[in-house]
């Protein structure tokens, strides 16, 4: 499990857009990451996290699947590649979460193409579902 | 949240079709650009998501939530050095005010650099 700066090992994302506080770890096909919601969050608003922040989060918990990928293929050492979001799909917000509440995401890679990755996620409060999205990511070299 | 700091509405335009085109600027100055990424300003793409959000909240006059987005493609990168103009336009269609269908892109000069079909509503 990776916690606070040591997520930077992972994604190419800095304050004050970093959207995830913990990673869980990654298996060959699905990464989980966490993020508690502080106030202080610039994608905050009157208490909550608005949209933006919450599929922030997402993007970025498959940008730190890619970044254990990038480092089991091409080393330790290996500094996290850029990465933009290219498509979002069927992207459904029940409800937005509020601050002090801890989103855990789930994503799980559907198909790999190149620098193209494709997953489906999953953001939990506790057991709610609060969040689903098919989001195709892309990766510089 | 983004109006006025991340970015400024500049002016409108209308067509006859229902389109209406707000033209933006982007704040190269804002935090945003110092972590996405260090050295290589680009507007995240939930940014553009949330630009987009806030002209069609201009236009209705009521906060949204967004709570499908049936697709958001993102076809080229915004900087704000090279693309610091934008227009964004916008369709909407609010007869259904817990369905507003929100039907939108982000252009400048015959690119466009991403678009969206969603269901949003006033919160």
């Amino acid at each position: 499990m990776l916690q606070g700066e040591e997520i930077k090992q992972l994604i190419p994302q800095r304050e004050p857009i970093m959207m995830i506080d913990t990673f869980y770890g990654a298996s060959e096909t699905a990464g989980k990451s966490a993020l508690t919601v502080l106030a202080a969050n610039v994608f905050c608003e009157n208490g909550q996290l608005r949209e933006m922040g919450v599929i922030e989060h997402i993007a970025q918990t498959s940008a730190a699947y890619n970044g254990v990928k990038n480092k089991q293929n091409n080393g330790e050492d290996s500094k996290p590649k850029l990465g933009y979001i290219g498509e979002i799909k069927k992207c459904q917000i029940v409800r937005l979460p509020r601050v002090g509440e801890q989103l855990v995401t789930e994503v799980v890679v559907t198909a790999q193409v190149m620098n193209v990755t494709l997953m489906e996620a999953t953001t939990k409060v506790g057991d709610e579902t609060i969040a689903t999205c098919q989001i195709k990511l892309f990766e510089e070299d | 949240m983004l109006k006025d700091d991340f970015f400024t509405i500049k002016g409108k335009e209308s067509s006859g079709d229902g389109q209406v085109t707000y033209h933006v600027e982007l704040n190269a100055d804002h935090a945003i650009f110092k972590g996405h990424f260090p050295g290589n300003p680009i507007s995240p793409g939930v940014c553009n998501i949330g630009m987009i959000k806030a002209c069609a909240e201009e236009e209705i006059g009521a906060s949204l939530f967004i709570g499908n987005m049936k697709q958001v493609k993102f076809s080229h990168l915004i900087t704000p050095t090279e693309n610091k103009e934008l227009d964004i336009e916008l369709k909407i269609d609010a007869t259904d005010s817990e369905a507003i269908k929100l039907v939108a892109a982000i252009v400048k000069d015959g690119t466009k650099f991403m678009d969206i079909k969603a269901e949003a509503r006033k919160e």
